[in-house]
């Protein structure tokens, strides 16, 4: 038995559609679950994406249920953090994948000739990844190149592939493909914010 | 299916709001109003953050949650207006991560006569760091690429007081009181 949660936004579509009668559903079903669709999924959120976000984490779900609210959740009008439950064998039709260990598997062995999925700036460098709001200068800095190497001055390498496992990781993510049958979904949770005061 | 309210995990939050009009272009009928930042205990809290907009001139009172980590917006079920809002996600993480910040200071308690000695966290590499209060002997020193600000100083005699850090960036300014008492 796994146990993983997904939060919904006062008024965002989880919100105001009850996948306790509905189970999730991807926005695009339809589309084919490849690595660059989860690539594209978690580091730049694409709509037309066939997977459904879950997090291990319950408090990553409920910063997603409180903060991506159309309105600050309060007691009276709560934000959703749903609990779901896969037993073993899975529903039919489903797959429950590890975005971390799907990105890591295409990712070339070191002799291959082409670029890297890691970074080439300093040991500070992953800091700015991880939180590019308070540390973002970290992915500014000079790459820095062996004497007599220098080319044009420039910031280290970035790979999309390094971006994904770091925002999975951040949200403890997990991907779902195909349908969350209504039954795996076993309770709700109300959060909202205390006590708010806009400054 | 049973809503359990979750009571235990209480999450208090203040927002501060930065102002966005007239820096972000509108899109047909959407005006970008100003962003609302989530702190807890005077940090800043998540990477999401709130943009209030107004709609045909009306200041609405939802908000398009953006994911500012990623650069984008959350939430929006409509594809086409989803599309807009993807364009003007980076000019809005632009301004964020323009605004310099002062990490989290606690108010201090010293001894007379004692020099004090104090680090404090500054973000986004700001252009001007200050610091003005009633410390003798005052002494800071910005170490930019630690991002750390060195305060040094002896309290004067006075019981109790508060000095000020001021950072700058562009027109930006951020400005943090620190309270202070001498035992």
């Amino acid at each position: 038995m796994s146990i993983f949660y997904r939060g919904a936004g006062v008024d965002t579509y989880w919100h105001l559609n009850n996948p306790t009668e509905i189970g999730f559903t991807a926005r695009a079903p339809e589309v084919a679950p490849t690595t660059v669709r989860l690539i594209q999924h978690i580091s730049r959120g694409t709509n037309n994406s066939p997977f459904i976000s879950l997090s291990i984490s319950y408090a990553v779900a409920r910063d997603y249920a409180l903060l991506s609210s159309l309105e600050i959740p309060t007691p009276s009008k709560p934000a959703y953090v749903y609990e779901i439950e896969f037993q073993n064998p899975l529903p039919s039709g489903i797959k429950v994948l590890d975005p971390v260990k799907e990105v890591a598997q295409t990712l070339p062995l070191p002799p291959t000739i082409g670029p890297a999925y890691q970074h080439d700036g300093s040991q500070e460098f992953l800091l700015g990844v991880v939180n590019p709001r308070n540390m973002g200068h970290f992915l500014m800095q000079h790459s820095q190149q062996p004497p007599l190497g220098e080319g044009t001055p420039r910031p280290p390498n970035l790979s999309l592939e390094l971006e994904t496992l770091v925002r999975a990781l951040r949200d403890a993510e997990i991907l779902v493909y195909g349908t969350i049958p209504a039954t795996c979904v076993v309770n709700c949770f109300d959060v909202y914010v205390d006590m708010p005061l806009l400054e | 299916m049973k809503h359990i309210v979750d009571n235990v995990n209480k999450l208090e939050l203040t927002f501060k709001t930065i102002d966005l009009e007239g820096r972000v272009p509108s899109t047909d009928a959407i005006e970008f109003l100003s962003v609302e930042e989530p702190y807890r205990e005077g940090r800043r809290y998540s990477p999401f953050v709130r943009v209030r907009y107004a709609l045909n001139g009306v200041k609405q009172d939802k908000a398009f949650p953006m994911d500012v980590d990623k650069g984008i917006f959350l939430s929006i079920d409509d594809d086409a207006l989803e599309e807009k809002l993807r364009k003007i996600a980076p000019k809005i993480v632009e301004i964020l991560n323009s605004i310099p910040e002062i990490g989290q200071v606690y108010d201090q308690t010293w001894s007379v006569d004692k020099e004090i000695d104090f680090k404090v966290p500054i973000s986004n590499n700001p252009d001007i760091v200050s610091v003005h209060g009633p410390l003798l002997g005052l002494y800071y020193n910005w170490i930019k690429d630690d991002g750390i600000l060195e305060i040094k100083g002896k309290p004067s005699r006075q019981t109790s007081g508060e000095f000020t850090i001021i950072v700058k960036k562009r027109n930006q300014e951020t400005k943090k009181s620190v309270s202070f008492e001498i035992i």
